[in-house]
């Protein structure tokens, strides 16, 4: 875990210096206007005249105490400029990962248990258009429906709970049709293992044998897959973030990118990663409380 | 190591056209004709239309297409903001998509398979570096990494294709890995081995087409996953540069206009999920033909 952090700290690090002399990327378009000695002096005031290593571990030690330097269109932290935006983020990621798994594993379990009819059929061609449809594509969609035919719902902005509905439905519709599909095909392999049939057998109840026997194996590989969503929600936010107009981390990287305003740009994608890990962690320690079988491997 | 030699059989020869049946076969046969309508387009983009695709006609913006009020022969889809045929820039959009889809996967599976083959084989610490970047590489939203790179090196074309395809190996190398962990202790590698081949001939002849068939299952996916993922970059303005007419970025200049003209963002939106689609449901069928018995890759 902890070489996947510095990892991703050498990562963010690394980003200033792809191009080469991260001078430039820093002062943009002010460089034109500053004599060379100017730019000298920023080099040196920066450390970029020191050894890659020294400043790798200046990075780090800064980036630790989430200092990431001033950003250079607000005048202030930059870390600042990404913190406040979590709770948006953080929101948004909620309801959608609510959704996901609130709507798509019922229907996938629907599907399961009446395999072949036409409840069945209609779930999963859902499902499989909802893995198709390109998330920014569907926001763009229901723009256009709530904001130009139908008036009922805020198409962008964050506010009333109302505000949350589009965005957190194009984030949900992904990774709702994945659990749809996997809890689907993890309840049709439960059910015909032996235990079933022998609660079958016992006399067990329809409902019975698919809610207390199938569904409680048949969830753990499921739950694997929810688990990573979580983080692929934060990669999928930034998208959502920008067509809605939702004051996330998302959007915020994505208008200090914009702005070439790096120092904005390194702490949102610190921050993004280190929660990716940080969330991947706790599911891990979430699984094993839940699967037995892995815990004394 | 030899306990893991059990788990994994040789992929058997021979295709199974017969494993594809009933409404499957029908929803594949759909998504072959749709794949081919998309690759025809865009290699045929000049001939379909006679539309420039970055000729300004600004006397003809937003033309609805031909066949709702206001709209033209001439233009079947309409035009956009700055009099461009729709129709043209997405036969030329669907150049973009496939070239990145393309391009982008094979640098990611030839990169990935090179690396899962050298660590499955030669395991010990090789193994060990190779697998931690692998993982390192999984446990990063890939979509975040490319917008970071991306960032920084600004759009275009080939950066896009280098970014995605660097960023998408690691699947690829778990899997023929896993593969070569089974083939490495079989009879007919250790025949080999007995009789003297070099081991870059026992890994590319006798290993590597034995452990292709899972690789070209995820390959197919990926292409699907790499073209949504070009067309995101491209919306957020960090992929395609505006000039060349893609998909995405003909999303991202359509938002605009959303309220005068529907068809900016519709036509663009529809032919990327149907390709996208009909990629995925001929993965499922190309899973099935190559080997039944991986159900539940994907």
């Amino acid at each position: 875990m902890l070489v996947v952090v510095l990892m991703v700290s050498a990562a963010s690090f690394a980003l200033l210096f792809l191009t080469g002399d991260p001078t430039e990327l820093l002062l943009g378009s002010a460089a034109d206007v500053m004599s060379q000695q100017q730019i000298e002096e920023f080099r040196r005031a920066r450390g970029f005249d020191r050894p890659w290593p020294a400043q790798y571990l200046g990075f780090v030690i800064h980036a630790a105490r989430g200092d990431f330097g001033e950003s250079l269109r607000h005048h202030r932290p930059a870390f600042e400029v990404i913190w406040e935006r979590v709770p948006a983020t953080v929101q948004l990621g909620a309801v959608a990962f609510a959704l996901s798994v609130g709507f798509g594993v019922p229907l996938g379990v629907i599907s399961a248990t009446r395999r072949g009819s036409a409840v069945d059929a209609g779930a999963m061609l859902v499902a499989l258009l909802g893995q198709s449809v390109p998330s920014f594509w569907l926001g763009i969609v229901l723009i256009m429906l709530f904001g130009v035919y139908l008036p009922l719902l805020p198409i962008s902005g964050r506010g009333t709970w109302l505000h949350l509905v589009l965005p957190g439905v194009t984030l949900a519709a992904f990774p709702l049709a994945r659990n749809a599909r996997l809890t689907r095909s993890s309840v049709l392999e439960v059910m015909h293992q032996e235990y079933v049939r022998t609660a079958r057998a016992k006399g067990v109840p329809e409902l019975g044998v698919v809610y207390r026997h199938a569904l409680r194996n048949a969830l753990i590989p499921v739950v694997t897959v929810i688990g990573l969503q979580l983080g692929f929600l934060l990669g999928g936010s930034v998208i959502v973030e920008t067509i809605f107009a939702w004051p996330g981390v998302g959007r915020a990287l994505i208008q200090a990118i914009g702005n070439k305003d790096f120092p904005v740009v390194q702490a949102g994608v610190t921050m993004l990663a280190v929660t990716f890990v940080a969330v991947n962690l706790l599911v891990d320690l979430l699984y094993a409380t839940l699967n037995p079988r892995i815990r004394y491997q | 190591m030899t306990a893991t030699a059990v788990t994994t059989l040789p992929v058997r020869r021979g295709l199974r056209f017969g494993a594809v049946t009933g409404a499957r076969a029908v929803g594949a046969l759909f998504a072959l004709c749709v794949v081919t309508l998309v690759v025809v387009c865009a290699l045929g983009a000049p001939l379909i239309t006679r539309s420039n695709p970055a000729g300004l006609d600004i006397k003809n913006r937003l033309v609805p297409p031909a066949w709702a009020e206001g709209g033209s022969r001439e233009h079947p889809l309409g035009t956009d903001q700055l009099g461009r045929d729709l129709l043209s820039r997405l036969a030329y959009g669907a150049r973009v998509s496939l070239l990145v889809g393309v391009s982008a996967v094979a640098v990611s599976g030839v990169v990935g398979v090179a690396l899962g083959l050298v660590a499955g084989y030669y395991g010990g610490v090789v193994d060990d570096v190779i697998m931690r970047l692998a993982d390192f590489e999984l446990a990063f939203p890939f979509i975040l990494l490319a917008i970071a790179i991306l960032a920084v090196l600004g759009p275009g074309l080939s950066k896009v294709i280098l970014v995605l395809g660097l960023t998408g190996w690691a699947q690829y190398c778990r899997l023929t890995r896993a593969q070569v962990l089974g083939l490495r202790e079989t009879e007919f590698v250790e025949a080999a081995r007995t009789i003297g081949a070099s081991t870059p001939r026992i890994l590319i002849r006798h290993i590597l087409p034995n452990a292709m068939a899972p690789v070209i299952v995820i390959a197919s996916f990926s292409v699907a996953s790499v073209i949504i993922a070009e067309a995101s970059l491209s919306f957020l303005g960090l992929g395609i540069p505006p000039s060349v007419p893609s998909w995405g970025g003909m999303l991202s200049e359509g938002r605009t206009y959303i309220e005068r003209a529907w068809w900016l963002v519709t036509f663009p939106g529809l032919a990327l999920m149907l390709t996208v689609l009909s990629i995925n449901v001929l993965g499922d069928a190309l899973r099935d033909i190559l080997d039944p018995h991986l159900r539940g890759l994907s």
